[in-house]
Order: C-alpha cells, then sequence, then structure tokens
C-alpha cells in the first residue's frame, strides 16, 4: 500500500498535478490523466516491495568537531532523504563515505565497527556504493561501450583468475540493458552516445547487476539533467534497489522529489545534520526552514518564537 | 535459448558496431594491405616468398617493443625510457653470455631482471612520488643511456650460437622467430582483452576517475603497465641482440620514435583507453613494409622520414575528426 501511495506522489510530482489520494475511488485529476494514473497503479500494485529480510546494517558517520551522526539502516529498505542547501555538505558527506574523498577526521562505523574508507573500492567492499552527481566526469567511460561499463563493476565475479569470460559478460550486459529499459538495448554502442537519463542509467544499472548487492547506495542528485521519462525509470531503479536489499541515500535539491521518495529526510546546513524528519513530518516548509535557518531557530519559531532574540 | 540472442545481436546491426568500434584497427591493416599490393606492383624482388619472410621477421623488433608501449599507453602513460630499457637489457645479456651456451639462461633472467627492476621505478615515480609519466620516463631515459655508455662506448660482450641461430632457425620452414612471434602477439591480444588487468588497463586509460569509483585500484594499475612495459621491452632488447651479435649502448636508440609511430599508426590513442593489440600490429608492420618499400624503389631514408611523418599526421587528423563527431 505505501508503495502505491509513493507511485501517485511520484505521478503528481512528475507531472505537476495535484492528484490526492484518500482512496481509490477518489482520485481528484482530470480523466486523461486518471487513464495513466490507473496504469501506474496497477503497475505498483505489482511490484509492491518483496521485502528481502536483509541483513541490518548501520552506517554511522561522526565528524570530529560537530559530530555528525548519519545512520542508514537497511533493514527497512528505507531510502533516506539527504536535503540541504547546496554548498551544506551533502556531497562532502557522500564523496566521504564512498572513499571518494576520505574524511579528513571522524570515523564511519559500519555496524558499530569502523572501518577504513581510503578509496573507492574500499567502500565498495564494505557494501557502500557511492554514484556522484557528475556521471559524465565520474560514472561512466564514455567512449567505452554500454557493456564494458556495466561490466566493469563485475569483472571479479565475471571472471575465474583474472580470466573474464566474454560470454558472461555479454548476458550481464544485455540481461541489465533489457531489465532497466536503456535505450537504444544495443549493447556495444558508446556511452556517449545515449542521452543523460540512458547514461544515468546505465551508471545504476552498473551497481544493480552487482552481485553481492550493495548494502548502501548514494545517489548524488540521480535526476539532474534528465528528462520526465527517464526521471520516471530511474525512481523505479531506485526501487529495485530498495527491493534487492540495498539501503538508498539520495541526495537532491528538488524538494518534491526529496518528499516522494524518502521515507526518512536528514537535512543538512553548513555541513552538520541539522534535523531528522520522519515521513509524516515532510513537507517542503520543514526542510527549507531547517536547511536555511538550523536547529536551534527552528525548534524556537516553531515555539512560537517566545524567546527569539 | 542459444539463438536468441545471436538473431537479436544482428538485429542491432551488429557489424556496424564492429566496424565503428574496430575502425582504428581497420584503418592500419588498410593501410598494410595497401602498402603490400603497391610494393608488389612496383618491386619484381618482392614478390618472392622470401623478402616478404624477411619483412616480417625485421619487423618482431619494433612489434614487441610498440607492444610493450601499447599496454602503458593504453592505460593512459607514455613510456619514454623503452629504447632505453632494451639498450640495458641487450648490452647486459650479450655480457653475461659471452659466447658461451651454458650462460643463456642467466643472461636472458638477467635481463628481464633489469626490465622488471626499471619498471618498478618507473611505475614507483609515476604512482608514487606522482612525477607526469612523460617526465619521469624521459628521465630514466637519460639515466639508462648515461648507465649504457658510461658502461662502454664501443660493443661489448657477444651472444651464444644458440641464441643468435633464433633468428635464421625454422621448423618445417616456418622461422622460429615467427612461431615465438605469433605466440607472443596471441597472449598480448589475449591480456588485453581477455583478462581483468586488460580491462582495467582501458578502463584506467579511458577515464581514470569512473574506473577508480567502480573499484578499479587504478594506481595499481598503472603501476603494473609500466612494469609490463618495461619487461617487455627488455625482451625485445634480447630479441635484438640476436641481429647485433653484440650489445652496444646504442641498440635502442631509435626505437623510442618508431615504437611510438607504430603505436599511432595501429590507432593507439595517446589519450589512452583506446586502440588494440591486432591494431599496433597491423602498425609495426605497415612500418616495416614501408622501410621495405623505399628500399625496394630505392628512396633514400629521409624520404622515408618524410612519409612517416606525414602518415601520422594524417591519421590523427582522422582520429580527430572522428572525435568532434
Amino acid at each position: 500500500m505505501p508503495a502505491v501511495r509513493r507511485q501517485v506522489r511520484r505521478f503528481s510530482l512528475l507531472f505537476g498535478v495535484d492528484v490526492q489520494l484518500d482512496g481509490p475511488d477518489e482520485l481528484r485529476t482530470s480523466r486523461a490523466l486518471a487513464g495513466a494514473l490507473f496504469h501506474m497503479v496497477n503497475e505498483a500494485l505489482n511490484n509492491v516491495r518483496k521485502h528481502t529480510p536483509a541483513r541490518r546494517v548501520w552506517i554511522r558517520l561522526e565528524h570530529a568537531d560537530d559530530e555528525i551522526r548519519m545512520t542508514v539502516r537497511d533493514d527497512a529498505g528505507e531510502v533516506l532523504g539527504l536535503a540541504g542547501l547546496v554548498g551544506s555538505g551533502r556531497t562532502r558527506l557522500a564523496n566521504a563515505l564512498g572513499g571518494i574523498r576520505p574524511a579528513r577526521a571522524g570515523a564511519v562505523l559500519r555496524n558499530g565497527r569502523p572501518i577504513r574508507l581510503k578509496r573507492p573500492s574500499d567502500a565498495i567492499r564494505a557494501g557502500i556504493v557511492v554514484i556522484p552527481e557528475d556521471r559524465k566526469r565520474e560514472g561512466l567511460i564514455l567512449a567505452h561501450s554500454v557493456r564494458e561499463n556495466l561490466a566493469l563493476a563485475s569483472l571479479k565475479e565475471l571472471s575465474t583468475i583474472g580470466m573474464v569470460s566474454a560470454k558472461a559478460e555479454r548476458r550481464l550486459a544485455s540481461e541489465a540493458v533489457k531489465a532497466f529499459g536503456v535505450r537504444p538495448s544495443a549493447i556495444d554502442v558508446a556511452t556517449g552516445t545515449l542521452s543523460g537519463g540512458n547514461q544515468q542509467k546505465v551508471v545504476l544499472g552498473k551497481w544493480l547487476v552487482r552481485k553481492p548487492a550493495a548494502e548502501v547506495v548514494v545517489l548524488d542528485e540521480p535526476t539532474r539533467g534528465v528528462d520526465v521519462g527517464a526521471k520516471y525509470e530511474i525512481y523505479n531503479l531506485i526501487d529495485e534497489l530498495v527491493a534487492r536489499g540495498s539501503g538508498v541515500v539520495l541526495i537532491s535539491s528538488e524538494l518534491p522529489e526529496v518528499i516522494a521518495m524518502s521515507d526518512r529526510v536528514l537535512v543538512m546546513s553548513a555541513g552538520n545534520i541539522v534535523g531528522e524528519l520522519e515521513r509524516g513530518e515532510l513537507s517542503e516548509e520543514r526542510i527549507l526552514r531547517l536547511a536555511v535557518l538550523g536547529r536551534e531557530q527552528e525548534l524556537a519559531t516553531s515555539e512560537g518564537g517566545g524567546h527569539a532574540v | 535459448m542459444s539463438s536468441q540472442p545471436a538473431l537479436s545481436i544482428l538485429s542491432v546491426g551488429w557489424p556496424s558496431h564492429w566496424v565503428k568500434r574496430q575502425a582504428r584497427t581497420l584503418l592500419a591493416w588498410s593501410l598494410l594491405i595497401f602498402l603490400y599490393v603497391l610494393t608488389t606492383v612496383l618491386s619484381e624482388t618482392f614478390r618472392s616468398p622470401a623478402v616478404v619472410t624477411e619483412t616480417f621477421k625485421g619487423a618482431t623488433f619494433v612489434g614487441m617493443a610498440a607492444a610493450a608501449e601499447f599496454f602503458v599507453v593504453v592505460a593512459g602513460g607514455i613510456d619514454l625510457s623503452i629504447g632505453s630499457v632494451a639498450t640495458i637489457s641487450g648490452m647486459t645479456a650479450a655480457v653475461l653470455m659471452n659466447g658461451r651456451d651454458q650462460n643463456i639462461p642467466l643472461a636472458v633472467g638477467a635481463a628481464l631482471g633489469v626490465g622488471l627492476v626499471v619498471g618498478v621505478i618507473n611505475g614507483l615515480l609515476v604512482t608514487w612520488v606522482k612525477i607526469t609519466p612523460f617526465v619521469a620516463t624521459f628521465g630514466m631515459l637519460y639515466v639508462l643511456q648515461g648507465v649504457a655508455y658510461s658502461y662502454s662506448v664501443n660493443p661489448v660482450g657477444q651472444a651464444a650460437p644458440t641464441f643468435y641461430n633464433l633468428y635464421e632457425d625454422s621448423i618445417a620452414g616456418v622461422p622460429v622467430l615467427l612461431l615465438v612471434m605469433a605466440g607472443f602477439w596471441g597472449i598480448c591480444w589475449y591480456v588485453a582483452t581477455q583478462t581483468a588487468f586488460g580491462k582495467h588497463l582501458y578502463a584506467v586509460g579511458g577515464d581514470s576517475g569512473a574506473a577508480r569509483l567502480a573499484g578499479v585500484r587504478t594506481t595499481r594499475v598503472s603501476f603494473a603497465s609500466y612494469v609490463v612495459c618495461s619487461v617487455v621491452a627488455a625482451a625485445a632488447g634480447l630479441l635484438e641482440l640476436t641481429q647485433t651479435y653484440v650489445g652496444t649502448p646504442d641498440l635502442g636508440a631509435t626505437l623510442l620514435l618508431t615504437t611510438i609511430t607504430a603505436v599511432v599508426i595501429g590507432g593507439v590513442s595517446l589519450f589512452g583507453g583506446q586502440g588494440s593489440v591486432i591494431g599496433v600490429l597491423g602498425g609495426s608492420l605497415v612500418l616495416a613494409f614501408l622501410g621495405q618499400f623505399f628500399d625496394s624503389v630505392q628512396v633514400n631514408a629521409f624520404f622515408q622520414q618524410l612519409i612517416e611523418g606525414l602518415i601520422i599526421l594524417a591519421l590523427l587528423g582522422i582520429y580527430r575528426q572522428r572525435v568532434k563527431r
């Protein structure tokens, strides 16, 4: 049932239409939209998350001076939103988690035990995958084929004593292309010739096909510069990640997207996590207020501003 | 089930993708065939199989060095010390062999060992000290050249008979040298295309940032590329020793420019990540056939250089157009 709600909210997010779902009979939408919506709701019902009882994993990041604490739970198959203004440290946090730019101080704890993240391969081994914002520069080798890009993270699994099975590689790539709807569906085209949305699908697909599945996947602005149709498919890929037992951290500057996709949202401001909002508490206003003012002020104003100076 | 993928491969136009991906390799081989036909038409001596075999044999030394350079260039680096590694390797082997067959294993081992040491130093300079590959290996070129000339300005040592006979020997009419080279190129092709190491080389050369994010240990991979390059370059030095008989400090003097020429003609991008072993083989054969062609039509060597230069510029111009799309 929550999956249906999510689909509906996603629908309104994509098309900028206000859709309210109080009961299946009370869909207040135009007739044209209702058809599409019906299709989506149906699809959602068919895809109601089959929860894999995943290992419980907590990733916690502690900052030396200010103590950033972030907990990613994957037992709930959770999408954790990370909101904040540009420059609030979201990407920095993601890069530290992924070993892309190791944190200068503090520690990342996995299931309570500190892990060393000096380079991305350390993070990947610990089950943390970070997909950075700039997919052109960092997510893909544009001159190389879709097949090569999809297989790159799985080479170890595809090979025996260093020899890669070409057959297994092709199978992995064509299955991924089919499953994630990458267009064109040819696996030997250079990824640079694909549209932005399809490139992003290849980036996400690279980690979806990798076994074992990542415990935590951090997505930094996955839908930036992507058309509406591909956005929808990327949201589906995020659901797919969750269904496969990964916890997802979603960094996005588009508040409606964060609200629609997340089960829980952490708000960052000036390098710190200033608030945590559960799903029921999510609203653009609350997120923005936290992001701009920080925690204390938010509390003060919400108490009526009585002792605000 | 098994026929399904084949059909879908055909339906997406597999041949055109293949042609697109292999365009540079195909270009190198077209050039080779063109040269071959041209030389055969223009020169009567070239029509004898013996001369063709000789041309192939002549291509082995540069070919092997070009393969060595390929592994570094495809991973986004460059190794300018390749010629001096061949020199040092050849001199070491010649001195240790000293004309005696029983010394061959020791001499070959030592020569390859020298290559290994130089490769490790090059690799450390680039990945650990973080000197630009161009500068680091340029420095190494001078150091090794200095070592070679300070050891001896004149030819030293002597190759053992069994060793240098390798150049002339043949099994059932096929020269041993060509058999060795066929095996060598086969291994290179396999390593570059069918192993995780090879794919990592391409990934690091293609985009080291993206490769790192995909979990590739990029510094390790480029380090390894320098080691492989120097060891293979040392092997090329040994190969050259089968023809020169003695170790000379200018054994690999002209090697650097010819290998880079072969690599470029073979369609390897000097920015890394693109190119193929088969292309490099084609590139080194083009050089050999070009030399043969100019010999047969009796044009002087300087004109040959001019033509080589023009070919390089023309090819780079064509690749540049392709990049722009």
